[in-house]
């Protein structure tokens, strides 16, 4: 999955606020060649506008672009040749689908036949070979957004953006497009920025992922990095976990709370000190008879409901101060019946401490 | 729109199809039948004569002649103006906005004193040529003629043009010109293939209403042009009132309409098949930063052009209500409020703007109340019945004030409808007129709401009534409070004294200024002056509180 | 939306509320545009006759009079005022009035008197004819215009203005003028020879008074056609008291033309007894003493006494051009095509 070159994108310092309120507040990132680096964040957080700041769209207020080690920063949008694929796809509905992909080749003023060409190239591509000669308003919402993906890789853009591309779409849809699309965007070895707040979307397709909140940059990493190690409580809830502790750290990484003890090689904290303790619903095994350490990464009280999801169960664990906490367990073996006691072993790799 | 494949009932606009019936075609039916039983009637040997008149000829001839050219210079004149609003954010496009709005209201007295001021051949701005710029005699002599004519019609229409257009196009979704822009289409590509195909409805629809507004013209003829022009609407006016000879004036109304029917036909031509442009949910409007030096001249070039047209006009006006010989004074103000003659008919200027208001208000729910329904079910219908339904809504604005008038008079003369002298065939007679406008402004943009939230909307279980008042409605808003505000300048400018019966009691702003103009003396002239600028001064409340209303809709949270 | 709704619903009260009427017994008066009366005046009627009078404006002379007859199978009023002798014919071949002899006719002047069976009686008049700007001929020793034939002479070169027949009623006023003065075979040379020396025509009384009349606006012409009544309107209506009118009228033999307003009763009037005190009324002093203030016409009846600023400053013409009225009615159209012919085309 990792491929590395080196850094065509680049974002220095960038800030920009909108009557006062800051939208992007001191933002610097990376993106390489061919990989795809994925901005998620909340409604609201500035990720459209960073986007739209590197698209040119809009200007920073302060901060440098740079593409491909020249500074573009002040170079307007129809300079840059980015190309971008909007949230509504922003289809020309006057245009027919051929009309759509061929518009960028018309700015480039190619010849004629090139531009035939190239939009035949561009449909196959999305697999709407057909479909030429469709006006939009006969478009499915799934092919409109192939549309839009084939417009803006006609003019063949050095970086492709793409705004919340799968935003108007239905879940199932979105699955299965955010597969092709991964497989489109890597045959053509493209460099791309997609921004996105729905995390499965996001860990789909990138190499990289920046999450982004109250527009500042919270973490970047690979999407295993990230799911592992979220780098804040608020990143982790962004994320859905929601299986928070209190505790107090003590010698040795060991974080005592209210449900017992957990070993987490935590090593940022000063002993004493007052931790939240994250543990991520796939953590967790039913308890054997004698397995483990006696009183450390346990956790044990009713369990409230079960869903049987397949690969595993989704249980829901209220423990004895009141909490529920969340875990998905293998289906094998199966959890007891809802309202019986339940003891479970946590893995330590899976325990994060903020 | 399609919205499913059933066509919305005929029912939706039942009400307004029985107001219709009831104060357009019963009155007009009325007049026609009393006109072509009028003695000395001579049947088909008198239609063959008055249609092959001179007279005729020439007045349908320079109906046509001026209107295509207005239509053509006022599009010319507004649609950059228009463009560079969309499409640049710059400081004052508010006042560029509501320079748009004012024209409207004014009387043509009014404006004729006002441009001859300014660019007459004593004016402003040839005094200005002779005396700063070395010109023997005034270069301009834009009294009367053809080119005062043109000029008046593109003051007055600008209004239209940018109301229509310019409302359609800030409900644009952005993201259409910034995707352009990522393909690399320069600003002229992004105006000429983007921008001006996704406006082509509300462009055409405008220019319907220009065309039809000129075509019809009556005031700013009869007083700009001069005694050698005459359009039907004139000759209709002249065979009714100086010669009596209602058949002859039936006949001109008729051509009238059926001249209005035919464009209307090739209106519904060029506006078939076009694709609805979707709306942009959030309202972030087209506004992109100016960035060029290029740009910024070009604004500012227009921004000047507008100032100098529509706004030097309107300064005159203002400065004719302060200037006296002895300097600046609000004696022309202080004055309105006297009636030193002791008059029954003295209109205080306070009752004088409720009058106004009053009229102008009622008018205006008048029209939208009918307005909103006809959009409505014109934007979910197509087939045959459609045109026609369109087409019968229309007719009204074309047809002859002082034809209409006579036919109130006589189709109203019993109970239960006897209604002649009534108050409310005032509003009613401006909501006849200001409505098409509504329904131009309105069907684009309920056509433009994306069908898919209509959809998703009635898979949450959403009625249709549900649908139209929550999701369609809400969206449109903008559109709705321009129509709102349109209709009342219509009715706020509208004075119809020549053919309709008013009670002195009620009269309104425009009457009483030319109830000023009629006599002599510098005192009524500057009073005119100076009810004309409490004519603006409302229209400034009227367009700044359709503002307030709009911004203090719930804010939508940024994506 | 709400809002705008609830605003618009109070606006509609205020204005329902504010022509709300309170019911007396009433009198409906159809008058035109121009018509004005003072406030005591009437309600000095009212109150001795206990009736409420309601007018009803209808647009100008021409239009008020066709809306009655238009409407005489249910009269919109019960007296109409402002019938003109350019219209008479017309309204009394419509039928629309009932003969009514009011004893205050014997106050009337014997000239007006046209309607021998009494349906119209003469209730005001008023001279069309030409005003000059009196600083304007000061200030170049230039002799002021006081005959027809003075404004085809070249030293008159593109100074008059006059309004068009064919739209406005002091302008066929002035066309009935020059027909009568030259004969309906001479007034089109006439028109020719005024034409030639570059006359300006515009369409109402307001665009030449008020768009070219060099005394009342920045005009360029000096000579318009208006009523003898303007220089005391001049000075009546002036921001600072006047000791002269800035204009004056033509008012020498045959350069006029004398337009008499005429008041009926409507047939039909649902209150014909009163609709007749309310013409004796119309007839009698005190109305006719309001009137030259109100309305800058003359009064018909001799005995009412004029105001100062009439007697001073307000000169009736000497000798009008007389024409039938039944001829006018007649010959309007084929006069105005004729008209219209040789001037404007």
């Amino acid at each position: 999955m990792n491929r590395s070159g080196p850094d065509f994108l680049e974002l220095k310092c960038i800030a920009k606020s909108y009557g006062g309120l800051p939208a992007l507040d001191d933002i610097s990132l990376t993106v390489e060649t061919g990989q795809i680096l994925c901005i998620l964040g909340p409604s609201g957080c500035g990720k459209s506008t960073l986007l739209r700041v590197m698209a040119g769209i809009e200007l920073p207020d302060a901060g440098q672009v740079l593409i491909d080690g020249l500074d573009m920063t002040g170079v307007p949008v129809e300079h840059r040749s980015v190309g971008m694929v909007f949230q509504d796809f922003a289809l020309f509905p006057h245009k027919t689908v051929a009309g759509n992909i061929a518009f960028g080749l018309e700015m480039m003023k190619l010849p004629r036949g090139e531009i035939v060409r190239r939009v035949a190239d561009m449909l196959s591509l999305v697999d709407m070979a057909d479909y030429g000669n469709r006006q939009i308003h006969q478009l499915s919402g799934g092919q409109r957004q192939r549309v839009a993906l084939a417009r803006s890789l006609a003019p063949q853009p050095r970086l492709l953006l793409l705004d919340e591309p799968m935003g108007s779409l239905d879940r199932a849809l979105r699955e299965r497009l955010v597969q092709d699309l991964d497989i489109i965007l890597r045959h053509i070895d493209m460099t791309a920025v997609y921004v996105t707040h729905d995390h499965a979307e996001g860990f789909g397709i990138a190499d990289q992922i920046a999450i982004m909140n109250q527009g500042q940059i919270g973490q970047v990493g690979t999407p295993e990095q990230v799911y592992r190690h979220p780098g804040s409580a608020i990143i982790a809830r962004f994320l859905g976990f929601d299986n928070f502790l209190d505790g107090t750290l003590e010698s040795g990484g060991m974080v005592k709370t209210g449900v017992g003890v957990f070993n987490t090689c935590e090593s940022n904290h000063r002993v004493g000190e007052t931790v939240k303790v994250l543990i991520r619903p796939d953590a967790a095994v039913l308890e054997m008879e004698g397995q483990g350490a006696p009183d450390q990464n346990r956790v044990s009280g009713k369990l409230v409901s079960r869903m049987f999801q397949g690969r595993n169960y989704r249980i829901r664990v209220r423990i004895p101060n009141g909490d529920e906490l969340v875990f998905d367990l293998p289906n094998q073996p199966a959890p007891p019946g809802i309202g019986g006691d339940i003891h479970l072993l946590i893995r330590n790799s899976a325990i994060t401490v903020f | 729109m399609n919205r499913g494949p059933q066509n919305a009932p005929l029912i939706w606009i039942a009400i307004p199809l029985v107001l219709l019936a009831v104060f357009y075609g019963y009155p007009m039916a009325a007049i026609l039948k009393t006109s072509f039983q009028m003695d000395g009637n001579g049947g088909l040997d008198q239609v063959f004569h008055i249609l092959s008149s001179r007279m005729f000829g020439y007045a349908l001839g320079f109906s046509l002649f001026q209107a295509v050219l207005s239509t053509l210079l006022t599009l010319g004149f507004a649609l950059p103006g228009v463009i560079m609003f969309l499409l640049c954010d710059f400081s004052g496009k508010k006042w560029m906005q509501l320079l748009a709005s004012l024209p409207f209201v004014l009387p043509t007295v009014v404006v004729a004193s006002a441009f001859r001021a300014l660019w007459g051949s004593h004016g402003m701005v040839n005094s200005f040529a002779v005396h700063y710029l070395g010109f023997h005699s005034a270069p301009f002599n834009l009294d009367y003629g053809l080119p005062a004519v043109l000029m008046a019609h593109v003051f007055y229409n600008t209004s239209v043009v940018f109301k229509l257009v310019a409302g359609f196009g800030a409900n644009l979704d952005r993201s259409l010109i910034d995707s352009a822009r990522s393909l690399g289409a320069s600003t002229r590509i992004i105006v000429f293939r983007i921008l001006l195909p996704l406006l082509k409805p509300s462009v055409t629809a405008a220019s319907l209403l220009v065309f039809l507004f000129c075509f019809c013209s009556f005031g700013v003829v009869l007083i700009l042009g001069g005694p050698g022009f005459s359009t039907l609407e004139i000759e209709i006016y002249r065979q009714t009132v100086h010669f009596f000879n209602l058949p002859a004036a039936a006949i001109l109304s008729l051509v009238q309409i059926l001249f209005t029917g035919m464009v209307f036909v090739v209106y519904l031509k060029l506006q078939k098949h076009h694709p609805a442009a979707p709306f942009n949910t959030g309202g972030a409007g087209l506004s992109l930063p100016v960035r060029s030096r290029m740009n910024r001249l070009g604004i500012r070039f227009f921004q000047s052009a507008w100032i100098l047209f529509l706004g030097l006009p309107l300064l005159s006006l203002v400065i004719g209500s302060i200037y006296t010989d002895t300097g600046f004074s609000p004696v022309f103000f202080m004055e309105l409020f006297r009636n030193p003659d002791q008059s029954v008919f003295y209109i205080s200027p306070f009752r004088a703007i409720v009058h106004s208001i009053g009229f102008a208000g009622t008018a205006t729910l008048i029209s939208m109340m009918i307005g909103i329904p006809v959009a409505a079910y014109l934007s979910s219908t197509s087939g045959r019945i459609r045109p026609v339904i369109d087409i019968l809504f229309m007719l009204p604005l074309s047809t002859s004030a002082v034809t209409l008038g006579f036919g109130f008079i006589i189709a109203f003369d019993r109970p239960p409808l006897d209604l002649r002298g009534s108050w409310i065939l005032i509003p009613m007679s401006h909501a006849l007129v200001a409505f098409p406008f509504v329904v131009r402004v309105l069907v684009p943009a309920f056509q433009g709401v994306s069908e898919r939230l209509g959809e998703a909307a009635a898979l949450l279980g959403a009625t249709t009534g549900q649908i139209w008042w929550k999701i369609i409605f809400p969206i449109a808003r903008k559109s709705i409070a321009g129509a709102t505000i349109f209709s009342f300048m219509i009715s706020l400018g509208e004075f119809g004294a020549t053919a309709f019966i008013a009670r002195p009691q009620t009269s309104t702003i425009p009457v009483a200024i030319f109830r000023f103009l009629s006599q002599p003396g510098s005192l009524n002239q500057g009073q005119a002056m100076a009810m004309s600028c409490l004519l603006l001064l409302i229209t400034v409340f009227g367009f700044l509180w359709v503002e307030w209303l709009i911004a203090v809709e719930p804010k939508r949270a940024c994506v | 939306m709400k809002t705008m709704i609830t605003s618009i619903l109070c606006l509609m009260v205020t204005c329902g509320m504010a022509t709300a009427q309170n019911p007396v017994l009433e009198l409906t008066v159809m008058t035109h545009d121009s018509f004005s009366i003072s406030k005591d005046v009437l309600a000095r009627f009212e109150q001795e006759n206990a009736v409420k009078i309601r007018f009803l404006k209808a647009g100008d002379a021409g239009a008020a009079l066709n809306q009655a007859i238009l409407s005489k199978n249910n009269p919109l009023a019960d007296v109409f005022y402002g019938v003109d002798n350019t219209f008479m014919s017309r309204a009394l071949k419509a039928d629309i009035f009932l003969p009514y002899r009011s004893p205050n006719l014997k106050l009337i002047a014997e000239a007006l008197k046209l309607d021998t069976a009494f349906r119209l009686s003469p209730v005001d008049f008023g001279d069309v004819c030409l005003n000059y700007d009196k600083a304007w001929f000061a200030s170049r020793n230039m002799k002021a215009p006081d005959s027809l034939e003075d404004l085809i002479r070249p030293e008159y070169t593109g100074l008059t203005v006059a309004e068009s027949p064919a739209t406005s009623s002091p302008g066929l006023a002035f066309l009935l003028t020059t027909i009568g003065h030259f004969g309906e075979n001479g007034f089109l040379d006439y028109w020719k020879k005024l034409k030639q020396n570059q006359v300006l025509i515009v369409n109402g009384w307001k665009e030449a008074y008020w768009g070219n009349f060099t005394a009342a606006s920045k005009g360029s012409r000096p000579i318009v056609v208006s009523y003898a009544t303007s220089p005391p309107a001049e000075i009546h209506f002036a921001k600072t008291a006047l000791k002269d009118a800035p204009t004056a009228a033509v008012t020498a033999k045959e350069t006029c033309f004398r337009q008499i307003e005429f008041v009926g009763i409507l047939k039909g009037a649902r209150n014909p007894e009163m609709a007749g005190k309310l013409i004796d009324f119309f007839l009698d002093k005190p109305f006719q003493e309001d009137i030259p203030l109100q309305m800058f016409m003359f009064p018909a009846n001799t005995t009412a006494a004029l105001p100062d600023i009439f007697v001073k400053h307000a000169k009736t013409a000497v000798d009008p051009v007389a024409l039938d009225s039944d001829r006018i009615e007649s010959q309007r159209e084929k006069w105005l095509e004729a008209w219209a012919d040789s001037v404007l085309r």
